[in-house]
């Protein structure tokens, strides 16, 4: 025997290692016993000591209960019926309902079907597989000879698909061959007329028009049923919101882009654009990438957006006032880390000032203010910890800490440690700058049909319109500025989580906005993917693309922008910048200015009204 | 050399010494195993862009390491075995404590340490240790007084549990714990000192509760889903329904490409997804037929220690099987429990290969101790 599995010399009754008293007597062990008296098997009693063996067979027992209970389970589930049964072709019905249409918020055609011929043949019907074979390539030149002869070949198979979506006029060619075992079914086929715009909002169907992403795979059992779809979606705000960020993305060499645009009053999401995207009409030729809708499935960790709901959540729980002062001088070190800013202004600002220079050392101190819990209730109110159904199939994860402590909450405060998609963001902005009532956003027109839920008050709703409306007069989003609107907004420039931490060089940008901010009509979002250097903040980058989308947008509703405040904030944006005027300058931007003072706030959205582009 | 039984050749005594029901179940257990890895891990693969059987590849070495060391152990009588199980437990008590000063932190957890580039996990060979050390003290509890034997491994599993807890790593004390309860069950444990013992692990749970908040957390998600992140056991569970009978097919599963942890925490719902709840149940009756043939056949070998050990092994065996499995469907909340062979991972695979090694060794007939 091999020296390992020997036992000690002499150890035949092997010694219990450290406990036997001396002088105690050793009990028989088995081998002494055959030692001594020969070749005697011992009784299993002797050995074991009394029921170890009833009680291995209650471990069996226990153990054989356990698998049993699980195999069962296993098996229940067997018994319920399959999420996706597997229908297969013979069970289809012969006489398809036609998909309903899906309409834009002003009734433009966004998807329809259209009804062709399939051919197919039953083999066992089939009276002369050689004359099928002969005859119809000549109607229909790319059905081989070879594989109708292929198919055909086996009788015991009721039914082959020959060609599938003839046009009228070659179902009538086949239909006068007159050939026994040929038969036609319904089939239909959707079409995209607007191509790629709204692609992402619509999805795509497959070959047998089931619903594969989108509205389309959302509503795919009442649109099955023929019911038609209209959405909230505007397809000119959406082409040009899509222009807007492909300009920019162009510039900046991005990776991807994408923006949303919801009416803040009403919940519906107006545009919705993700960049790469794609012609549904051919959703197969496209790769993943194009198909990835990033305005709903994109969770980022956001950045200093965020800011705006810190803002909030201190001005609506009384902590602050927006004229507060707060220490910023100092960085905060709070275990293992630093919280610093990025544009350090070294001194005591004001909460207008934190928001304007996006100080993430005063946001985390708004934070501390109230604390995790308060914050995580803060952004429970705003939707942030569920995930967002907003009528399109796709679902985005959020991703918020587990253990919500006071590090999270610094670091949540200024958008870091916590993962949403966009359609948050916008939600929330929506919700703090329209009246302080939480909807949920939705593609389909009307709004979700959820009810709303309170979240501020109407004193905290104008404070944070003030500072937003402040970031892009004088702060981080001057770049969102257009000559007759008042934008408000704020930039978010987060750096990319990777496997190895944050990376220094990629950065995901952001501009959320919204449009009056007197009154906001729309919230305006807008993001793009690792831009490179010279486009890498919010403010670079993002913010121009909805300062595009305003603009453009206005022109479209056939708005004339306020001339008299267009020379007034060019006039105040060249003194601030140092510029000399001439002497004539002045006096034509004051009585532009005055001629300007009796035309309402309002015209902004009175003009889109009277486009139709909202009710 | 002639294969006959008669052969004094020892490589032919080795294989008619052999369970070979059992080798043969572990065979089938093999080779699922390797299907299953290839099959689940291609889509952590297409994550990391490392080529689609990288992991695979990875995984059928281990596979083979696994069984390398498995037939190693067959070699190993009692008293091989007793000495081999005390060097494991003692250098694995050692690299845990290790994991405290030189600890690589994942996930908030000091669990692994770096040897030789790999990082290792010394807990998951630690279990086989605790169960033959605790197998010794409890079947030389008869010439020792049966006071201290159990005293001692009562000591001992004290000893264990507390660097494991501080680590944290939860679900493997509660693993540890119930293999260590059934052999002192099976040694004869007044049931009198069940009330005791029932009562510390009562604490030790409530204590858990109380001062770990992944286990609150992991705990409340269960009990109450609504409202938190409960995605991959979700996605799990649609998993096994979406499979149904028969499977989705080899390959085609969905999941897979969803679940962060498809190709080791949640391996059993992508095999119930792709080959169906039928082969899912007989998986299950494998393992469950390798436990009560281990049971009996150790019955049988007239040792207590056999009886201990080898019931200690089987019932770990039994644990991952059922907890694995529970965690896919539901019924148990997250753990980080292995499927046998089937779960990647070096340390786990290596762990269970020892694991299993023991029992085909006291499984083994013998004439002499």
């Amino acid at each position: 025997m091999a020296w390992w599995n020997k036992p000690k010399r002499g150890a035949e009754t092997p010694k219990p290692f450290a406990f036997q008293r001396k002088g105690q007597p050793v009990q028989r062990h088995r081998v002494k016993v055959r030692h001594q008296q020969g070749y005697r098997v011992p009784e299993r009693a002797e050995v074991y000591g009394k029921g170890v063996q009833l009680r291995a067979m209650v471990v069996v027992f226990a153990l054989c209960l356990l698998m049993g209970s699980m195999a069962v389970q296993l098996a229940y589930v067997a018994v319920m019926p399959a999420t996706e049964p597997r229908v297969s072709i013979r069970e289809m019905p012969k006489e398809a309902l036609r998909r309903g249409d899906i309409y834009d918020r002003n009734g433009v055609l966004l998807a329809t079907t259209l009804k062709t011929y399939s051919l197919y043949a039953d083999p066992k019907r089939v009276l002369d597989a050689n004359e099928i074979a002969r005859a119809v390539p000549k109607v229909l030149p790319d059905v081989k000879a070879q594989r109708i002869r292929r198919l055909l070949a086996d009788p015991s198979r009721r039914f082959v698909w020959l060609k599938r979506r003839l046009t009228p006029a070659e179902a009538q060619q086949v239909h006068t061959l007159g050939l026994p075992g040929l038969g036609f079914r319904e089939e239909f086929v959707r079409v995209y007329p607007q191509q790629k715009v709204a692609s992402h909002v619509l999805g795509a169907v497959d070959v047998d028009s089931n619903g594969l992403a989108g509205v389309e795979r959302k509503f795919n059992d009442s649109l099955r049923k023929g019911e038609d779809l209209q959405l909230a979606i505007d397809v000119r705000a959406q082409d040009i919101l899509a222009s807007s960020v492909k300009e920019v993305l162009d510039k900046s060499e991005a990776k991807s882009g994408w923006g949303v645009v919801m009416d803040a009053r009403t919940g519906e999401i107006v545009a919705m654009v993700s960049l790469p995207d794609y012609d549904p009409n051919h959703f197969g030729n496209y790769p993943d990438e194009a198909r990835f809708n990033r305005a709903v499935l994109a969770s980022y960790e956001m950045g200093s957006t965020f800011k705006i709901f810190t803002l909030a959540q201190g001005l609506a729980a009384g902590h602050i006032t927006p004229a507060t002062q707060i220490d910023c001088r100092e960085p905060i070190h709070i275990g293992r880390y630093t919280i610093k800013d990025y544009h350090a202004k070294g001194k005591v600002l004001t909460a207008t000032e934190i928001i304007r220079y996006s100080s993430n050392i005063g946001a985390s101190k708004i934070a501390d203010m109230g604390g995790p819990e308060e914050q995580q209730d803060f952004m429970r109110k705003l939707g942030m910890l569920q995930p967002l159904d907003i009528g399109v199939a796709e679902v985005g994860p959020v991703r918020y800490p587990d253990n919500w402590g006071r590090i999270q909450t610094f670091t949540i405060s200024f958008g870091h440690g916590m993962m949403v998609t966009p359609m948050h963001l916008v939600a929330a902005v929506a919700a703090l700058t329209t009246d302080g009532y939480y909807r949920v956003p939705s593609v389909v027109k009307g709004g979700s049909g959820q009810p709303s839920h309170k979240v501020v008050d109407m004193r905290t709703v104008r404070d944070v319109r003030d500072l937003m409306r402040d970031v892009v007069t004088s702060g981080s989003g001057r770049n969102a500025q257009v000559a007759g609107y008042d934008v408000g907004g704020k930039t978010g420039t987060a750096e990319k989580a990777t496997a190895h931490g944050y990376s220094g060089t990629k950065n995901v940008v952001s501009f959320v906005a919204a449009v009056p901010m007197e009154q906001p009509k729309y919230v305006t979002l807008v993001m793009l993917d690792e831009p490179k250097r010279g486009y890498h903040t919010g403010g670079l980058a993002a913010a121009p693309a909805v300062g595009q989308f305003i603009q453009r947008m206005g022109m479209l509703a056939g708005l004339q922008p306020d001339m008299g405040k267009v020379a007034a904030e060019r006039l105040a944006l060249e003194r601030k910048a140092g510029v000399r005027h001439t002497t004539a300058a002045k006096p034509h931007a004051v009585a532009m200015q005055d001629r300007a003072q009796p035309q309402p706030r309002g015209e902004v959205h009175e003009a889109f009204r009277a486009a139709g582009i909202v009710d | 050399m002639s294969l006959f039984r008669q052969s004094r050749h020892p490589l032919v005594r080795w294989w008619w010494e052999m369970d070979r029901v059992a080798v043969l179940l572990i065979v089938v257990i093999l080779i699922a195993g390797a299907v299953a890895g290839s099959t689940a891990s291609v889509a952590v693969a297409k994550k990391y862009a490392v080529g689609p059987y990288y992991f695979a590849l990875r995984h059928w070495i281990f596979l083979g390491m696994a069984a390398a060391v498995m037939a190693a152990m067959t070699v190993l009588r009692p008293t091989g075995i007793k000495r081999v199980g005390l060097l494991i437990f003692v250098l694995a008590y050692v690299g845990t404590l290790l994991t405290f000063v030189v600890g690589v932190e994942v996930k908030g957890a000091r669990r692994w340490i770096e040897i030789a580039g790999q990082s290792v996990q010394p807990t998951e060979f630690m279990k086989n240790g605790l169960i033959i050390v605790t197998a010794w003290l409890l079947s030389a509890h008869d010439r020792i007084g049966r006071f201290r034997g159990y005293v001692a491994s009562i000591v001992l599993m004290g000893a264990v549990a507390l660097p494991v807890l501080l680590q944290p790593n939860f679900g493997m004390v509660l693993a540890m714990g119930c293999v260590w309860f059934a052999q002192v069950f099976m040694a004869g444990l007044p049931l009198l000192w069940l009330a005791p013992l029932v009562a510390a692990g009562m604490l030790v749970v409530v204590g858990a509760y109380t001062m770990l908040p992944h286990v609150r957390d992991r705990l409340e998600r269960f009990v109450n889903p609504e409202g938190s992140d409960t995605y991959q056991v979700d996605q799990a569970y649609e998993a096994i329904t979406s499979g149904h009978l028969w499977g989705r097919g080899a390959g085609e599963g969905v999941v897979k490409h969803t679940l962060p942890d498809a190709h080791t925490d949640f391996v059993f719902a992508v095999i119930v997804e792709e080959f169906g709840i039928v082969v899912g149940i007989l998986l299950m009756l494998v393992f469950a037929t390798l436990v009560v043939r281990g049971f009996s056949r150790l019955l049988k070998q007239d040792d207590v220690f056999s009886l201990l050990a080898g019931g200690g092994f089987l019932t770990l065996i039994c644990l991952h099987v059922v907890v694995n499995v529970g965690v896919a469907l539901h019924v148990l909340p997250t753990t980080g429990m292995t499927l046998p062979f089937m779960s990647y991972g070096g340390s786990s695979i290596l762990a269970m290969a020892m694991t299993m090694g023991f029992v085909l060794a006291l499984l083994r007939k013998r004439r002499s101790f």
